[in-house]
């Protein structure tokens, strides 16, 4: 065997046990955990539950209203602050139904089995605040088998932003 | 000496460039909130009224079925029991109509039955008007808002009447949490003979 040959060999010979041992930790037959400084941080895990509140923390919210108590009265004075946010929450919840000045003309009408009511109408404008912050809240529900209603609100808004809309509505309502 | 140079001159490039960029020595800060106090100016008490010292309490059903079997006066006074049996007197106008105008009655959140039934006929579910005692005793499934529909009190006779049977079942108002009393909600009413 020539030198030149043996040296061949001898490379070769230690290229292959580099492999053979990279591959011992592609396969985890040699299992290293590695500290990654992402994983180590307070964060969800895939399917994993969210983390519980903090005790004695309260609702930064508060309660929306009273139970049984009656229809909710309006805590948040009509000023233009509440007016302003009134109509970009109104524009953006309630206008593709209800339409833009609240006349049940909104852009996907034509597509609902059930119109939905101007909301300028006498019978709406003798609602209390506090129905429109319920239906606002929970949404209609027609009954089972029948057609229309209108979808809860409470998961997409804010309570103060509910009254806010409420405001505006009374806003629209006027001649 | 260029060994120097070599060195030098790059080093004076770096301290050069550096110069030109805007120093960073007062980070921006920024107004994050740390802590979020809460707020409970959210709801309003003064809606709530405190019921009159001589009301009855009573269940809401059984209140309404009193009015319906002393053949629904709009203004008359109507007899009714009380929940421990005691005889009451109540009208139309301050104890039956509130039951259908008022939200969060039935149950917590409950809508109230006008906001669904209400006197816009044509947008109204089952065209029936709940808002007004015209509109009550006018009934469902009606043509327009100046014809009579279906009655929904049973003439008189409570037990057989649709209202009663809806209301006792549950159906309505819709989305009741499980395990309500059938007979509705305990409500003061009236006011005690």
């Amino acid at each position: 065997m020539s030198p030149m040959v043996k040296r061949i060999a001898i490379t070769m010979g230690i290229f292959v046990v580099l492999m053979l041992g990279t591959l011992l930790f592609t396969y985890q037959i040699i299992d290293i955990k590695w500290i990654s400084m992402m994983v180590i941080q307070p964060s969800y895990r895939p399917m994993t539950d969210p983390l519980q509140l903090p005790p004695q923390s309260v609702p930064v919210q508060g309660a929306a209203f009273v139970p049984l108590s009656g229809s909710p009265a309006n805590p948040i004075p009509a000023d233009k602050a509440s007016l302003g946010r009134g109509q970009f929450l109104f524009e953006l919840n309630c206008a593709v139904c209800h339409g833009f000045k609240g006349k049940g003309d909104g852009s996907i009408v034509d597509s609902l089995s059930r119109k939905p009511p101007d909301l300028t109408s006498e019978p709406i404008k003798n609602l209390s605040d506090g129905e429109i912050f319920l239906v606002i809240t929970n949404g209609i529900n027609p009954g089972i088998g029948r057609r229309g209603g209108m979808p809860a609100l409470r998961e997409n808004t804010l309570v103060s932003d509910r009254w806010d809309m409420i405001n505006y509505l009374r806003s629209l309502q006027q001649p | 000496m260029k060994r120097t140079l070599n060195f030098l001159i790059p080093l004076l490039l770096v301290i050069l460039v550096s110069a030109c960029y805007p120093s960073y020595t007062n980070p921006v800060t920024l107004n994050l909130p740390t802590y979020v106090p809460a707020k409970n100016q959210n709801v309003s008490l003064a809606a709530i009224q405190t019921p009159a010292p001589n009301s009855c309490l009573v269940r809401a059903v059984n209140l309404i079925g009193a009015w319906v079997k002393a053949g629904s006066p709009e203004k008359d006074p109507f007899n009714f029991d009380s929940v421990a049996g005691k005889p009451c007197q109540g009208t139309f106008e301050a104890d039956i109509l509130p039951l259908f105008i008022q939200a969060n009655l039935w149950y917590a959140g409950a809508p109230s039955c006008r906001t669904c039934h209400n006197a816009d006929i044509d947008h109204s579910y089952v065209r029936m008007d709940l808002s007004s005692y015209q509109g009550i005793l006018a009934g469902q499934a009606r043509e327009s808002s100046n014809t009579k529909g279906q009655d929904i009190l049973g003439g008189g006779n409570w037990e057989q009447s649709t209202l009663y049977s809806i209301l006792s079942s549950g159906q309505m108002p819709p989305e009741q949490p499980p395990g309500l009393d059938p007979n509705g909600p305990l409500v003061f009413a009236g006011a005690s003979k």
